[in-house]
């Protein structure tokens, strides 16, 4: 038992858990004070802008910052890990995400009430998941793009003419909206599915739809252009 | 230098993030509107916006792309290089900004290339621009600065994008220290003193990044640190202080524009407008021959209808504004100007049901004059309405003979003279 | 079994660069050589035989089982120890730390990873500093603690991709030492210091432009030298002899 212990504090030690998820709880915490706050942003929207409040925005960096717990100083050699840091790692990410909810989710119940709260929760698990594609796709330390990425299409055209929220606009819907739980369950599919993608099963998939992808250029040796990776 | 320079454009991390940069820019040139095509002062104000987006996304990526001496471990290399450190921070810095202002200056070339036809004389107003340049430059410098203090690998993009995106959202709502604008008309220009305050911080901040680091003793491995470099850094943080103090003393952000020389129509009545206006003047001319057609002798029409900040304020009370490219919003102005002339004499009612005739009388004729001037009803993104009046059955008897019409009119207008006085 | 690994019309290759076309090689008990210019392709030959780059095309064999998935992948890498050229580090972390993350990553048994850990650090020479910081060691030092987290576990396969490089005159005699050690296992040694090759490899195969042009032992690569060759050792003239496409023996 201490042993196991002892391995899941050296684990969390290479992620800078601790520092990570400190850092996530503090801006979750913010909330408490500049959720409230107000952004006025350019939108297509027919007054030309639209009033965002903070609190619409923070699960984002807290989702995303909770991710990128997944990076560690020591990718290099992590990725020789077998089972057991998979096993580790799915525990890892499932634990970042909700623990950015759950952050939310506190920090939206003790300023806005219950409501705001499951929207607050519901925003940092999307944003979760789509940090995880994120990350999986650019590396661990790039986690944060996606999510950041969706802030422009959010803001700017997240508001009908009439400044109604759209249906995807999922941080400026109510918390008993369904369209934004139907998101947050398919961002979890696609979350999961990025994450078993490791670079074996992409290979295979490659292999079965698209072969020619991973055929051979047909060029000589002569033809072959070299790699710059000092090898 | 300037080889450097360009070695590092060349293989500056930016150039991945150049195509996203584009297309929020282009999106958010297009995306929101298209009325301020034809006008110099809307079109200015429309290539600004999307500073507001690229700003953020290039803070994130100015950052990533500062730690890089960090993440690659350069940081004796470059503590050790013969040249000083501020050179290579200033080389890497403005590779940062060459593609965000890249980005920038490929929106306002679209703007300009869209709005040069319909626009006539004139060019973008370089205040606006300006000010969009503002943003992308502290944007860039901050995120370069945390960037490359922070020994963190993670978190410098995502907060300097994130802060940046709520910076400057919250600036913008402020009114007073905001960073832009969202529209512009004519009659409004940027103050010298607020856009010198703002070019000042954002500069100051570039300042920073580029001669603060140096001042890390981390960054210096020998332990050297020159009284000249002291000097430099200390200035730089000097004047983002004086920079700071005076965008809290500069002027408002905006003012109303001294009045020019108008461009006016020809003919009774006739109109005159900001000569950067001057597309909206067919569509005017029309309404104001429909004007023209006013039943005689019931309405009194001003001899020449002014935008407003043409003349004095005191005088100008119903002078009208085209609001983001809507005709329809004049209309209530000319509509004011017209009943004001024909009715000059009011009196407090003499019982409250006798005020509210009179009010639902002044509603419904505003109401058929909109409809009339414009030609046809009101159309449906117009929303709001005098309370009680059915303005979609007002609108339809503009379809209806002269003579109903007249007649409808009559009765309003005496129901309005009429009213006893308290 | 004298086969360890093999690769058979490796396709390999980053995005639309193609790095290797059809490239064999077998890995047998004993110390093979990896060398090669910048850019030859040792590294991503390397990285295929770790399982981190699945193959475009071809096969990759370790111990007998053909690696063609991410379970098999993960059966495999029990088996091989890797240090990267650029291997990461925690800080904070002590060299017991650094070499027990390591045999944690390779899924050596709980029972046995302490002994395993403190034989890994005894066999690199650093017992006396097992509890000093990583951030604390010299470049020398860091590659040795690199070294012990690779053989934690006493792999049956060893990759080691440009293990001696920041390693002064003095460390690489005793890293030498210590490959001479490992016998009885498959090391995999790349390099472009063609002395070491010649000091500890019981055999060599040369790489260039993603392809195997030599293969032999360190004396037939030696005896391949054209005498008017650049180099300060025969095996050095057989080396650029080779390159130069003069002898190729593939």
């Amino acid at each position: 038992m201490l042993e196991r212990r002892a391995d899941w504090l050296r684990y969390a030690r290479a992620h800078r858990l601790v520092g990570t998820l400190t850092g996530a709880a503090l801006i979750a915490a913010s909330d408490l004070v500049v959720g409230a706050w107000n952004l006025s942003m350019p939108a297509a929207t027919g007054t030309g802008f639209t009033v965002v409040p903070f609190r619409q925005e923070l699960p984002a960096a807290v989702a995303a910052l909770a991710v990128a717990s997944m990076y560690s100083t020591m990718e290099n050699l992590e990725r020789m890990g077998g089972m057991r840091l998979r096993c580790f790692e799915r525990a890892h990410v499932v634990t970042a995400i909700l623990a950015a909810a759950a952050l939310m989710w506190t920090a939206e119940a003790a300023t806005a009430g219950p409501g705001p709260a499951g929207a607050g929760a519901r925003s940092a698990l999307i944003w979760g998941c789509a940090a995880v594609v994120s990350g999986r796709s650019f590396g661990w330390r790039l986690s944060w793009v996606l999510p950041v990425s969706t802030l422009f299409p959010l803001i700017y055209y997240g508001h009908g003419h009439d400044g109604a929220a759209r249906w995807w606009n999922w941080p400026d819907q109510p918390a008993n909206a369904p369209v934004p739980w139907l998101l947050a369950a398919a961002s979890t599919l696609i979350a999961a599915a990025a994450f078993r993608a490791t670079p074996w099963r992409g290979h295979a998939l490659r292999r079965v739809h698209w072969p020619s992808r991973l055929a051979p250029t047909g060029a000589g040796r002569n033809e072959v252009e070299a790699s710059n990776d000092n090898g | 230098m300037t080889r450097i320079f360009w070695i590092e454009v060349r293989r500056s991390p930016l150039r991945w993030v150049f195509p996203l940069l584009l297309l929020v820019d282009l999106a958010a040139l297009f995306g929101r509107s298209r009325y301020w095509i034809g006008v110099w002062p809307q079109a200015s104000a429309a290539a600004q916006i999307p500073a507001q987006f690229i700003g953020p996304i290039l803070a994130g990526a100015a950052a990533w792309t500062a730690g890089r001496i960090n993440r690659r471990g350069l940081t004796d290399q470059t503590g050790a290089a013969a040249r000083p450190m501020w050179q290579a921070e200033l080389v890497q810095f403005a590779a940062t900004l060459t593609y965000g202002a890249a980005a920038y200056l490929v929106g306002i070339v679209a703007a300009a290339a869209v709005t040069v036809r319909q626009a006539g004389p004139g060019f973008l107003w370089p205040s606006y621009l300006l000010l969009g340049l503002a943003v992308i430059v502290g944007c860039a410098a901050a995120g370069h600065v945390f960037g490359r203090w922070s020994r963190s690998r993670i978190w410098p993009p995502v907060i300097s994008a994130i802060a940046s995106f709520l910076l400057v959202g919250w600036l913008q709502e402020s009114r007073s220290f905001a960073f832009g604008v969202l529209s512009a008309g004519p009659q409004l220009q940027v103050t010298r003193s607020a856009l010198e305050a703002r070019l000042a911080c954002a500069f100051a901040v570039a300042a920073v990044a580029v001669l603060v680091p140096t001042l890390a003793p981390r960054a210096r491995p020998g332990g050297y640190l020159r009284p000249v470099q002291l000097l430099a850094g200390g200035t730089a943080l000097a004047t983002l202080l004086w920079a700071l103090q005076s965008l809290a003393v500069a002027d408002p952000l905006r003012v109303q524009r001294v009045a020019v020389r108008p461009l006016c129509s020809t003919g009774t009545p006739n109109v005159c407008l900001w000569p950067e206006d001057r597309k909206y003047l067919p569509e005017i001319e029309a309404m104001l021959a429909r004007i023209r057609t006013l039943p005689p002798g019931m309405f009194v029409v001003p001899s020449t209808f002014f935008e407003r900040g043409l003349r004095e304020e005191r005088r100008g009370d119903d002078d009208f504004e085209v609001i983001e490219g809507s005709l329809w919003s004049i209309s209530p102005n000319f509509v004011g100007s017209i009943v004001n002339a024909t009715i000059t004499t009011f009196c407090p009612a003499a019982d409250a049901a006798a005020e509210d005739r009179r009010t639902h009388a002044y509603f419904e004729l505003d109401t058929w004059l909109e409809a009339r001037i414009n030609g046809a009803q009101r159309p449906a993104d117009v929303h709001g309405g005098p309370p009680g009046v059915d303005v979609a059955a007002v609108g339809r008897l503009i379809d209806t003979p002269e003579q109903q019409q007249i007649e409808w009119v009559r009765q309003r207008l005496t129901t309005i003279r009429e009213t006893p006085c308290a | 079994m004298n086969n360890v690994a093999s690769v058979s019309q490796l396709v390999q290759g980053y995005g639309k660069r193609r790095v290797m076309t059809g490239l064999d090689l077998d890995v047998g008990v004993g110390v093979l050589g990896l060398l090669g210019p910048n850019g030859a392709g040792k590294t991503t030959l390397l990285r295929t035989l770790a399982t981190v780059l699945p193959p475009r095309r071809g096969t990759l064999t370790v111990l007998g089982e053909r690696v063609r998935s991410e379970r098999t992948a993960r059966r495999a890498r029990r088996n091989i120890g890797y240090l990267p050229q650029d291997f990461g580090y925690f800080p904070g972390f002590t060299v017991y730390d650094f070499v027990r993350y390591a045999a944690w990553l390779r899924e050596v048994r709980r029972v046995d990873a302490h002994r395993r850990t403190l034989d890994a650090i005894e066999a690199v020479g650093l017992a006396d500093r097992r509890d000093a910081l990583m951030k604390a060691l010299s470049g020398g030092m860091l590659r040795r603690a690199g070294i012990a987290s690779a053989i934690v576990g006493e792999p049956r396969l060893l990759l080691l991709d440009e293990p001696t490089v920041g390693l002064d005159p003095a460390q690489r005699l005793e890293f030498r030492a210590l490959i001479r050690s490992l016998a009885g296992r498959a090391v995999v040694l790349s390099t472009h210091l063609v002395e070491d090759v010649a000091a500890v490899c019981d055999d060599v195969a040369v790489m260039n432009a993603g392809a195997v042009v030599f293969r032999g032992g360190p004396e037939a690569l030696s005896s391949a030298a054209d005498p008017a060759a650049v180099g300060d050792s025969p095996i050095e003239r057989g080396y650029m002899t080779v390159l130069s496409g003069e002898a190729v023996r593939a």
